[in-house]
């Protein structure tokens, strides 16, 4: 229970994790964006050298990294099956019924699926070299400018804090309280859905009994240490851009230019099955093998 | 004879994680049947982990755990927990944070109930249990568990556990935020219900006076690990141990050392303060000065 409580956060202390959360912020959304730019099998690839270098500064276990996918491995599987005997351009291969595998089919499947995986793991990095707490900060920060329209960004702040700070306890106290009642023989994991959904009743009540006593504590121990969300408050990490934030930066702009110039700069026809510097690469082995 | 059997027992917590915690190191320990075992050890020192294997709310990683004749360490057949946890009662913590029914009996009646039991039986047990724990049944029965006092509550918890007529009663930290007359009120609950209701007990606490009030055999954990098993009578003769392991020792054996210190010979066990009145009274009868 308690690994869902940090969020991922794989503590290494590498220089990634130092990053300014705000720009792994920026950073990951950017990815996000540019991944949807990645047309071919070699955009693709500098995607996956990106996030090979990311991984090992990040000094994280490849092992953590894969298995975000194990998440999504259904809905990979899933949409692939989907795309593999439904889609029907190109080439025909094989045919049964409705479904149809065709050539371009495949490709588009494989495409799917690289680009979902690869997005999962990207995304996925943000959470593993960052605190739920430094993301709350970036979100503050980044937001300020709403403040002029009348946004009540800091509040917003404090309330998503808070909660993210109370998520530990709450599964401690989840924890304690299933322990409890298991000792006087409630049973969770047997039994028709009803009789489970029943169950839960003994352990959501005094949950709920004791998450509003703790909303009462808190809100009592603000209040005596004069706590006023309204006021300039001060920070006391405060966040700074710093020149690793440039280097990080300037790393996934390479990315970005390959990708962009794979997706634009090549000029291969539209009807071959081969898009971007794939057409070339084929190409070049084409004529290699005479 | 019915025994509890722990050997080379090893927790780890958060497993092959960056927050990997041993709990538990190598514990080997037996309860016996009419043992009063007091646990004590500092805070995070494993005690609330090794109870929690007695009723199966842990499954041992490593070694061994039997609890009469079920054997926890078996996977076929698969131990039986309901048994298990009918024959160990389990105490918690603040037990009263996991009170949900809307009145109290139906409350005490949670553990029974899971046991399939018939509704007289049911109602019969309730009602021991309640007065076991000094609750007027015709009183109380009726009444919200939310608006007792602290006291209270926690007496309605302990009778939800004695409600299932347990024959090993485990507390941990049973007096833990109570006030004075409290804790006395349920100490001496837990001296009573040894002698009439559930003949072995094990109590954790981190009052030392209060502990050796009444248990007549103390274990200490220190990290993770079991440091001493002796009978009450005999532990203090390590005090200079406890002391280092920020353990504390009962007023009247700090006094009795002071006076050893100063050539004043007691005679017989001093653990508890009334030992150490008869024993100073015994002292001057036999013409001692202090
Ligand atoms: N569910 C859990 N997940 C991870 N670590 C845990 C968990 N429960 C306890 N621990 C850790 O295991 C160690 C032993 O905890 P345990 O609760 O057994 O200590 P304790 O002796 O009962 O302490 P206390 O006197 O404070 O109740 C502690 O360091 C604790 O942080
Ligand atoms: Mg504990």
């Amino acid at each position: 229970m308690r690994d869902v409580a940090f969020g991922q956060y794989y503590p290494t202390g590498s220089p990634i994790h130092r990053l300014d959360p705000r720009a792994k912020l920026i950073f990951s959304l950017l990815f996000m964006i540019f991944i949807f730019f990645a047309k071919s099998y070699t955009a693709f690839l500098y995607v996956f050298i990106f996030l090979t270098i990311v991984t090992v500064v990040a000094k994280i276990p490849p092992k953590i990294v894969l298995k975000s996918l194990k998440l999504i491995l259904f809905l990979l599987i899933f949409t692939g099956l989907i795309n593999l005997f439904l889609y029907d351009e190109g080439r025909l291969l094989a045919s049964w019924w409705i479904f149809t595998i065709t050539d371009k089919g495949i490709d588009f499947t494989i495409k799917l699926a690289l680009r979902l995986a690869l997005l999962v793991i990207g995304t996925n990095m943000l959470s593993l070299t960052t605190t739920p707490m430094e993301l709350t900060d970036a979100i503050e920060s980044l937001l300020k400018p709403l403040k002029y329209i009348k946004v009540p960004v800091h509040d917003l702040a404090i309330t998503m804090s808070i909660a993210l700070r109370f998520i530990p306890t709450l599964m401690d106290e989840t924890d304690k309280i299933i322990a409890a009642q298991k000792a006087r023989g409630a049973a969770f994991d047997t039994g028709k859905v009803h009789e489970r959904v029943k169950s839960l009743v003994p352990v959501l009540i005094p949950l709920f009994v004791s998450s509003f006593r703790r909303a009462d504590e808190l809100a009592d121990a603000l209040d005596a240490r004069c706590y006023n969300a309204t006021k300039n408050r001060t920070k006391m990490k405060k966040l700074k851009f710093s020149y690793r934030d440039l280097i990080a930066f300037l790393i996934l702009a390479v990315l970005i230019v390959l990708i962009m110039l794979d997706c634009y700069l090549t000029k291969a026809p539209s009807d071959s099955l081969f898009f971007g510097t794939d057409y070339y690469i084929v190409n070049l082995f084409k004529s290699w093998i005479g | 004879m019915q025994n509890i059997e722990i050997k080379n027992l090893t927790h780890v917590y958060s497993k092959k994680t960056p927050y990997e915690k041993v709990a538990l190191k190598d514990v080997t320990l037996t309860i016996n049947e009419g043992d009063f075992l007091g646990i004590i050890g500092h805070t995070g020192s494993g005690k609330s982990t090794f109870i929690q294997h007695l009723n199966g709310l842990i499954k041992p990683q490593q070694g061994e755990v039997k609890v009469f004749d079920i054997n926890l360490t078996q996977k076929k057949p698969k131990p039986d927990f309901r048994k298990l946890r009918q024959e160990v009662g389990m105490v918690f913590q603040y037990p009263e944070y996991q009170l949900f029914a809307d009145t109290v009996e139906k409350d005490i009646a949670f553990g029974p109930k899971n046991l399939k039991l018939s509704k007289e039986e049911i109602n019969t047990r309730v009602r021991h249990a309640m007065q076991a724990v000094g609750l007027d049944y015709d009183y109380y029965k009726d009444r919200s568990p939310f608006d007792l006092s602290g006291g209270q509550k926690r007496r309605v918890a302990i009778a939800g556990v004695l409600a299932m007529m347990p024959k090993v009663l485990i507390l941990d930290e049973p007096t833990a935020g109570l006030d004075p007359i409290g804790k006395k009120q349920i100490l001496n609950l837990i001296k009573s219900l040894k002698n009439t209701i559930t003949p072995t007990i094990v109590v954790i606490s981190h009052d030392i006076n209060e502990i050796t009030q009444y248990c007549t055999r103390l274990v200490v954990f220190n990290n993770a690990k079991v440091a001493f098993d002796l009978p009450v009578s005999e532990l203090f003769n390590h005090s200079e141990e406890l002391l280092a392991m920020g353990l504390d020792i009962p007023l009247a054996v700090k006094v009795n050392n002071h006076l050893k210190a100063n050539g004043i010979k007691l005679e017989g066990d001093i653990i508890t303060p009334q030992d150490l009145i008869s024993a100073i009274v015994k002292y001057k009868n036999n013409g001692g000065k202090l």
